[in-house]
This record gives structure tokens, C-alpha cells and sequence, in this order.
């Protein structure tokens, strides 16, 4: 196993890390990447799925028997796990990091015109603000206020969906463990364990990766013909521009790539948004009362883990076959 | 506790030592890098080192309903 240590402590003083473990056929051509905590909070999730995994004998067998590698990456945000947050320490979304920070052209423009009804200065949001909230849903569709949203922006760093302004520690982490474990390799599949959108305990799979029709075939062939791409404007994610997954071209670029987020549904959007929208105000209003952090945390958890049995054993049957699926699928054919 | 609860953590500190205890489970070595750390203007520097990785203490209470309380937008 390996760890990243992150140089900040978590809500507890514990240490914050990334750990990484190789399992199967270790020297194989193929590599399964499967990633927890990308967005902080959603980690509860993934580590469960991660955790289940590596008690699973008869799975791990299956590993080595197709002649696959498969690495567990833990936490790739371990400051937002730790603290409830989706963001990192600075505020940024890691699914929005991976970009060409070189490119000056405006990320998302659309969202200025959203910061300021998300980011009140008041908490909780007074009528006004949400008949300011339901206006823009109705001026722009949900459709374009989702993607204005959440498509990821550069322009307000305490905003929501904020991509940053360099490559940050879990960039960089995530990178050298690519080139790490994924140099050599022929064939890479990436599973990246999400939550916070879709029916409540329905594993979404959204393909990720580049525009590539070849690609996107092979993720289905994989996965199956429920592989939502945003790029055909099926997913219920909006297309994100500088998402994790896009790294494994620069990092791997000898390998045929397979990617998709798997995506278990919490809370219903507006829980979810509500939730976010309070978690960055909370940021900017470090002076709340200790009721209101506490409901902000609290909401948090609750929009992006549900802690009731049902939930949790859609969750693990879903990983486990999205898991031995791409194994089989990344098989010497 | 059951198996399937077993697999999920209270907070960030639980997850990772039940994570760490799977990976010992099957025999599996821990190394510890230590990346970046912050200078006093923000500058990266790089240290590594092995280590290994210990538990926090504490965790989040009980999931209430607090969140159907919590305004909703």
C-alpha cells in the first residue's frame, strides 16, 4: 500500500492521506482504477465500496484469474472527507481541477450571473432569495441553470464549483500514481465513485473520458447500454470541463482508456444544491453560530451519504458488479 | 454490526483505519509519502518519507433529521 499524506490535519487533528493499494494480477497489461473521494464528503461511499472489496475473496480471486491489476485509490480529497466538505482546503473542485491552466479563456461565464443568488448574506436563505433562486430556474431552464452552476468556474474562488488557479496536491497526487501504476500498461479502466445525483440508490454510470465515439462504445460494452454520456446530453451530471479522469491521456498516453463515474443517487437535487450552497456560505461566515455550522455539516453528510441499510446494500451490489464488469471487460481478449 | 454496515465509516478518520485494516488484512505493505507542504507564502516544498499511518479519535454523531429541517432552497 502506499500513502499520500496531505500536510493539513482533519476535523479530528488526524492525519490526512491518500492510500493506495495494488491488488490481482499486479504485473498485468490492464489496470482497473477505482477512485473514492474525489469530492470529499463522497467518500463515505466510496470507502465503503473500497472497504467491501477488499474483503471480498472470492472477487479478488476473479482478479487474478482474468490477469488484471486493480488499484484502490482512497480518498483522493482526504480534507474534504475529513471536514464534510465536496471541495479541498482551497476551496476547489477536484472534477474541475484537471484543466489546462494555461488557457485563458473564461471558464463558464454563466455563472457569475448565478453567485450571488447561491451566496446570500443571509443564512438561511430569506424568501427573497429563493423567489430569486426559482426566477433564474425559470428564466434560464434547469437545464442551462445546472450547467451555469455546476459546469465548474474560475472567476469567484469562494463560489461554488470553482476550479482553482493551479494544479492542486491531490492533482499532483493522483498524477504520480498514474505514472506510478499505470506506465507500461496497455488497457486502463477507471471507475470513480460519486454521490449526490439521481434516484435515491441508483448507481448512475456516467461515461468519462474524452469525446470519443470508439470510447464511449467500449465503456458500454463494459458496463452495459446504460452508460449516460453528457456529451450526448444524457447524464444527469451537466458536462464538466477539466474533470479527474481526463489526466490518464497525459499520464498514460500508450494506454486504450475506459472511464466512467458511478454516481449513487442521495437526496433530490434541490436537497443536494441547498446542501453546497450552505457549505460555501458557512466557508465565507466563519463567525456563524455553532447551531447553524452544525446544520450546515449535518446537510452536508446527509446530501451526499444516506446512513440507512437499504441504501448502503444498493450501493455495495452495484460497485461490486460495476468492478468485476470492468475487470472482465479489461480481460486479454 | 452486520457486514454490510461494517464496510461504512462514521467520518474520515474511521474510513481510513478500516481501509488500512483491509489492505492488512491481505498482507499488504503501508507506505507513507509525504507531499507538499505549504510555506509561509503558499510555496510548495516536497518531503518523504515512510511512515505509519495512524487512526484520529472522535466521530460524527448518529445521522439525524436534521437535514428535512434544514431550510430547504
Amino acid at each position: 500500500m502506499a500513502t499520500d499524506l496531505n500536510p493539513l490535519k482533519g476535523a479530528q487533528g488526524e492525519e490526512l492521506a491518500t492510500d493506495t493499494v495494488l491488488l490481482g494480477a499486479k504485473e498485468a497489461p490492464a489496470l482497473l482504477v477505482v477512485t473514492s473521494g474525489t469530492h470529499g464528503v463522497e467518500g463515505f461511499c466510496g470507502s465503503g465500496c473500497q472497504r467491501a472489496l477488499l474483503d471480498d475473496d472470492d472477487l479478488v480471486k476473479r482478479f487474478e484469474a482474468a490477469g488484471v491489476a486493480v488499484l484502490l485509490v482512497h480518498a483522493v480529497n482526504p480534507h474534504g472527507f475529513s471536514h464534510l466538505r465536496r471541495v479541498n482546503e482551497d476551496n476547489v473542485d477536484m472534477n474541475r481541477n484537471f484543466r489546462d491552466f494555461a488557457d485563458s479563456r473564461e471558464l463558464n461565464p454563466a455563472y457569475a450571473q448565478v453567485h450571488d443568488l447561491l451566496l446570500p448574506a443571509e443564512w438561511p436563505p430569506t424568501d427573497a432569495n429563493r423567489a430569486g433562486i426559482f426566477g433564474a430556474i425559470g428564466k434560464m431552464g434547469m437545464p442551462a441553470f445546472q450547467s451555469a452552476v455546476s459546469a465548474g468556474q474560475g472567476s469567484h474562488k469562494d463560489g461554488l464549483f470553482y476550479c482553482g488557479s493551479e494544479a492542486t496536491w491531490s492533482n499532483r497526487t493522483i498524477r504520480s500514481l498514474l505514472k506510478k501504476h499505470g506506465t507500461g500498461r496497455k488497457r486502463i479502466g477507471w471507475i470513480d465513485i460519486h454521490t449526490g445525483l439521481g434516484p435515491r440508490g441508483h448507481g448512475e454510470k456516467i461515461f468519462a473520458g474524452a469525446n470519443d465515439a470508439a470510447e464511449l462504445a467500449r465503456a458500454k460494452a463494459f458496463w452495459g447500454a446504460d452508460i449516460m454520456s453528457y456529451y450526448e446530453g444524457k447524464s444527469a451530471s451537466a458536462e464538466v470541463q477539466g474533470s479527474m479522469v481526463m489526466s490518464i491521456y497525459a499520464e498514460c498516453p500508450q494506454a486504450e482508456v475506459t472511464g466512467m463515474g458511478l454516481e449513487f443517487g442521495t437526496v433530490p437535487f434541490e436537497a443536494v444544491l441547498g446542501a453546497l450552497r450552505g457549505d460555501h456560505w458557512l466557508a465565507i461566515h466563519r463567525e456563524a453560530p455553532p447551531a447553524t455550522r452544525d446544520a450546515i455539516r449535518r446537510a452536508m453528510r446527509d446530501a451526499f451519504y444516506i446512513d440507512a441499510d437499504d441504501w448502503k446494500g444498493m450501493v455495495l451490489g452495484q460497485s461490486r458488479t460495476a468492478v468485476l464488469q470492468g475487470v472482465l471487460g479489461l480481460a486479454e481478449r | 454490526m452486520d457486514k454490510t454496515n461494517g464496510c461504512f465509516a462514521a467520518n474520515y478518520a474511521e474510513a481510513r483505519a478500516g481501509f488500512l485494516a483491509g489492505a492488512k488484512h491481505r498482507g499488504l505493505e503501508v507506505v507513507t509519502d509525504l507531499n507538499p507542504l505549504k510555506g509561509a507564502q503558499g510555496e510548495g516544498t516536497v518531503v518523504s518519507q515512510r511512515t505509519t499511518p495512524r487512526r484520529g479519535p472522535g466521530s460524527w454523531p448518529a445521522q439525524s433529521t436534521a437535514a428535512s429541517r434544514w431550510p430547504p432552497t
